[in-house]
C-alpha cells in the first residue's frame, strides 16, 4: 500500500476505565484508507475493548475519535468539529459523541463479534436483509409502502435480494441461502458474519478474531476473502487476531497493545523485529528484553 | 434407544416411584384411629389402602415413562424433513375462512334462534376475542422476544376509551375503535419507555406493575371510572346506524326480517371475525416488511441488531405500540359487546390466559396462535356442558367445578408433548429458492 493513502480513522488519546481497572490506556493510532489493519496483543490487553469503543458498544472515558469520510479534510475542520459539539460536520464523524446504531448507519462501520452473533434462526438470506435494515426502512417509508406492498418497495426489496445474493455467491453460500443460519457449520456462520456486515457498505470492517476456531484450509480462504474486500470493495479493515501468521499474511499495519497501552505501531516487518512486543509476547522484564531479541534472532539466523 | 430398554426404564421407574409411595403412605393410610363399642380406641389397618395408593402410582408412572421414551424413539426415527407447512397452503386458509363465516348460520339453521345465540357467543365471540388479544401479543412477544405480563391494560384501556367517549360524548363506536386503537398505541409507547432497558424477568415484572397500575387507577378514580362499579349503559352496536330493536325502525323491520335478538349476536360475530382477519393480515405483512424483520431479529440478538445500524428503541416501541394497539381495538369491542365495563373484567389472570394461549400456540405463529385460543378459551366452555361425564362419576359430579383443574392438567400435558407450543417451526419471511421452514431449535425465545 502506498504511505500516501489518506487516513480513515484517527484516535486521539483514547481511555476506557471501568471503575478502577484500565481497560485502554491513552492509546492514539491512525488507520489509512484501503488498508488491513491488526490490532494485537495478549489476552487482556484491551483489544476488544478498543474495538467495543470504536463501534460504540462502550463510551470511552475521554479520548477523540474521528472518522474521515472524503479524502481531503483539514485539522481545521476536524478541531472546528471537536469545538461545536456536533456529532458530524464535512464528512467527519467523532464517534465517541454517537450511539451504537449511529456509528454502524451514519459512520459506516461494520462489525462481527468473537462468539458468532447471527440471528440463528432467520434464514441465510434473512440474515442478509436484515443488515440492509435502513435501506428497506427508507424505502418503504417507514413501513407504509411496503404495508400496501408497492412497485417501489418491490423494486427496492429485490435489490436488497440482489445485494444478499451477491455476498451469498462470494462466500460460496447460495445453495444453503434458505437453510437456518444456525444449522450452518462453524466456518461458514463465520464467513456469513462478515458477508452481513458487508452488506451494509461499510467504509470500515471491524472484525473480532475472524480467524478463531478455522482451520488452516478455511483461514487462508478467509484471508482471500479479506484481500478481495480490500481490494474490490474499498472497504478497509481493522481485525483482532491470535493466529499469527495470519496477521503477519495479511495486514498492512500492525498495532501491538498490552496492559491497555500502545507499545509497538508499523508494518508485518517492524513489528517481527521490535523488542517491546517480543517481550510483551514472551513474558519477560523490559530490561531484559534487548538480550531475549539478540538470543532470538541469533536463533532465526542459525 | 430400542424397544427392550424402554420397557426396562419404565418398569425400574415404576417400581422407584412405588417404593416411594409406599413408604410415604405407610404412616399416613394403612392405620387409622377407631372407636371400637367399648369406647376404646384401636389402630385400624387398611393395607389394602397402603396396596392401592402404591398400585395406583407405579402405574402411572409404568405408563408415562413409557409414552415418552416411545414418543422420543418415533421423533428419533422421524428426522424432521424441512417441508412447507400446511398452514402455509392456500386450500388451508380458504377452508378455514369459509367455515369461519359460515359458522353463525350453521348454528342457526341447526339449532334455531334462541338456542344458537349462546353458541355464537361463548364459543364464537369469545374465542375471537381472545384469537385477536394473542395476535395482538403474539407481535410482543412472539416476534420481538419481550415479556409482557401486563397486557391486559391496553385491553383496559380500549375498552375504557369507548365507555367514556360514547356515554359522555356520545361519539360512535366505528369513530371510537380507531381512537381506542390510537390511545391504546399511546399507552404501549409511554409503557415502551421506562421499560426499554429492562430485559427478562426484569421487564416481565414492570409490565405485571404497570397492568396492576391501570386496573387500580381504575379501580380509584371514580370520579371519571366510577371505580369497581364500572361504566353502564354503553351504547350497544348499530348496523351502521340502524339498532338492532325490536321497533319499526330496528335492523328487523328494515330488512323485513322477524325481530330476534340473535341479529346482534351475529353482526357482533363478523364484526370481531374482520377485526381478527384485519389484525392477521397486518401482522402476517409486518413480519415481511423491514420493520417486522427487524423484531425477529431482536428477539434472536439485540447486540447483533445494534451492530447492524438498527435503533432497537424504535424497534422495541413500535412492538409495544402496535400490539397494544390491536388490544385497544379489541377492548372497544369488548365492550359495545358487553356494554358495561369494569375493573373485575381486566384482572392479571385475562394477562396470563392471553400469554398462555400465546405460548401455547407456538411463539410468532398465527395459525398455532389461533389454534391455542380455541382450545383454551372453547375448553373451558365446553367443560360446562359435558353432562355425560355423570354417567361415569356418578349423580354428584359436576364437571363445571373440575373444569380448571382438568384444564390445567390438559396444559401440562400439552406442554410436555409440545415444549415449543403447537406451531414450533418457524417459516422464513423471503425466501432464494424455496421456503423451508426453520426447525425450533435454532429459534430463540427472546430474553425479554
Amino acid at each position: 500500500m502506498s504511505p500516501l493513502s489518506s487516513p480513515l480513522l484517527q484516535i486521539d488519546h483514547l481511555c476506557m476505565q471501568f471503575g478502577g481497572l484500565i481497560a485502554v490506556n491513552d492509546v492514539s493510532l491512525t488507520l489509512r484508507r484501503g488498508e488491513i489493519t491488526a490490532l494485537i496483543g495478549p489476552n487482556g490487553a484491551g483489544k476488544t475493548t478498543l474495538f467495543n469503543c470504536i463501534t460504540g458498544f462502550y463510551k470511552p472515558t475521554s479520548g477523540r475519535m474521528a472518522l474521515f469520510s472524503t479524502a481531503n479534510t483539514t485539522p481545521a475542520q476536524l478541531n472546528r468539529l471537536t469545538r461545536s459539539g456536533a456529532q458530524s460536520s464535512d464528512g467527519i464523524f467523532l464517534l465517541e459523541r454517537m450511539s451504537d446504531h449511529a456509528i454502524s448507519r451514519s459512520a459506516r462501520i461494520a462489525r462481527t463479534f468473537q462468539n458468532i452473533r447471527l440471528f440463528s434462526g432467520m434464514s441465510v438470506l434473512e440474515n442478509l436483509i436484515i443488515a440492509q435494515h435502513h435501506t428497506l426502512m427508507q424505502a418503504s417509508f417507514y413501513g407504509l409502502a411496503g404495508l400496501f406492498n408497492t412497485a417501489h418497495y418491490r423494486a427496492c426489496e429485490q435489490q436488497a435480494i440482489d445485494t444478499a445474493r451477491h455476498w451469498l455467491a462470494r462466500i460460496n453460500l447460495l445453495e444453503r441461502a434458505d437453510e437456518p443460519a444456525g444449522a450452518l457449520p462453524y466456518g461458514d456462520q463465520r464467513r456469513l458474519e462478515i458477508a452481513r456486515a458487508m452488506c451494509r457498505h461499510p467504509q470500515l470492517l471491524c472484525l473480532d478474531e475472524p480467524a478463531a476456531g478455522l482451520n488452516p484450509r478455511e483461514s487462508a480462504d478467509l484471508a482471500t476473502l479479506l484481500r478481495s474486500i480490500r481490494d474490490e470493495d474499498q472497504t478497509s479493515i481493522l481485525l483482532i487476531e491470535h493466529d499469527m501468521s495470519v496477521v503477519m499474511d495479511l495486514s498492512d499495519h500492525i498495532i501491538v497493545l498490552d496492559y491497555g497501552a500502545k507499545i509497538a505501531d508499523g508494518s508485518p516487518n517492524d513489528i517481527r523485529n521490535d523488542p517491546h512486543v517480543i517481550a510483551a509476547y514472551l513474558g519477560v522484564a523490559d530490561d531484559e528484553a534487548e538480550t531475549t531479541i539478540e538470543a532470538l534472532s541469533g536463533e532465526v539466523r542459525s | 434407544m430400542s424397544k427392550p430398554s424402554a420397557l426396562y426404564t419404565a418398569l425400574k421407574t415404576s417400581v422407584r416411584a412405588g417404593l416411594i409411595t409406599a413408604a410415604l403412605a405407610f404412616p399416613i393410610l394403612t392405620f387409622r384411629l377407631e372407636q371400637n363399642p367399648s369406647n376404646q380406641l384401636i389402630l385400624e389397618p387398611h393395607w389394602s389402602w397402603l396396596a392401592l395408593a402404591t398400585i395406583t402410582t407405579a402405574c402411572l408412572f409404568f405408563i408415562i415413562s413409557l409414552s415418552a421414551s416411545l414418543i422420543a424413539l418415533r421423533r428419533h426415527e422421524r428426522p424432521a424433513a424441512p417441508s412447507r407447512p400446511i398452514s402455509e397452503h392456500p386450500l388451508f386458509h380458504l377452508c378455514a375462512l369459509t367455515s369461519l363465516f359460515a359458522f353463525p348460520l350453521i348454528m342457526l339453521s341447526a339449532l334455531g334462534a334462541e338456542r344458537s345465540i349462546i353458541w355464537i357467543n361463548n364459543y364464537g365471540i369469545q374465542i375471537l376475542i381472545y384469537v385477536m388479544l394473542g395476535w395482538g401479543l403474539n407481535i410482543v412477544v412472539g416476534l420481538a422476544g419481550l415479556l409482557d405480563l401486563g397486557y391486559v391494560a391496553f385491553y383496559a384501556v380500549g375498552a375504557y376509551t369507548y365507555a367514556l367517549l360514547s356515554t359522555h360524548f356520545g361519539l360512535s363506536f366505528w369513530l371510537c375503535l380507531p381512537l381506542s386503537g390510537l390511545f391504546a398505541a399511546s399507552w404501549g409507547i409511554i409503557l415502551g419507555f421506562p421499560v426499554l432497558r429492562l430485559r427478562g424477568d426484569y421487564l416481565a415484572i414492570v409490565t405485571l406493575a404497570f397492568g396492576e397500575i391501570i386496573r387500580l387507577v381504575l379501580i380509584n378514580w371514580s370520579d371519571v371510572t366510577n371505580g369497581s362499579a364500572g361504566i353502564y349503559s354503553i351504547p350497544r352496536i348499530t348496523f351502521f346506524g340502524i339498532p338492532f330493536t325490536a321497533g319499526d325502525d330496528g335492523f328487523a323491520a328494515h330488512f323485513g326480517l322477524t325481530f330476534s335478538p340473535v341479529h346482534r349476536t351475529i353482526f357482533l360475530y363478523y364484526l370481531i371475525l374482520c377485526l381478527a382477519i384485519l389484525t392477521s393480515l397486518i401482522s402476517h405483512r409486518l413480519r415481511a416488511l423491514p420493520i417486522g424483520r427487524a423484531w425477529e431479529a431482536l428477539r434472536e440478538d439485540e447486540i447483533a441488531c445494534r451492530a447492524l445500524g438498527i435503533n432497537t428503541t424504535r424497534v422495541k416501541l413500535t412492538a409495544f405500540a402496535i400490539g397494544a394497539m390491536c388490544a385497544g381495538c379489541a377492548g372497544a369491542f369488548f365492550a359495545v359487546r358487553q356494554n358495561f365495563v369494569n375493573p373485575d373484567s381486566f384482572t392479571f389472570l385475562e394477562s396470563a390466559t392471553i400469554l398462555a394461549i400465546v405460548v401455547l400456540g407456538g411463539m410468532g405463529s398465527l395459525i398455532g396462535v389461533a389454534c391455542a385460543a380455541a382450545i383454551m378459551v372453547g375448553g373451558t366452555e365446553l367443560l360446562r356442558e359435558l353432562d355425560f361425564l355423570k354417567l361415569i362419576f356418578g349423580t354428584g359430579f359436576n364437571p363445571a367445578q373440575y373444569r380448571m383443574l382438568i384444564f390445567g392438567m390438559a396444559m401440562v400435558a400439552i406442554m410436555i408433548w409440545k415444549p415449543r407450543g403447537f406451531v414450533a417451526a418457524r417459516v422464513p419471511s423471503i425466501f432464494l429458492k424455496r421456503r423451508s421452514s426453520i426447525a425450533a431449535e435454532h429459534v430463540k425465545e427472546g430474553h425479554g
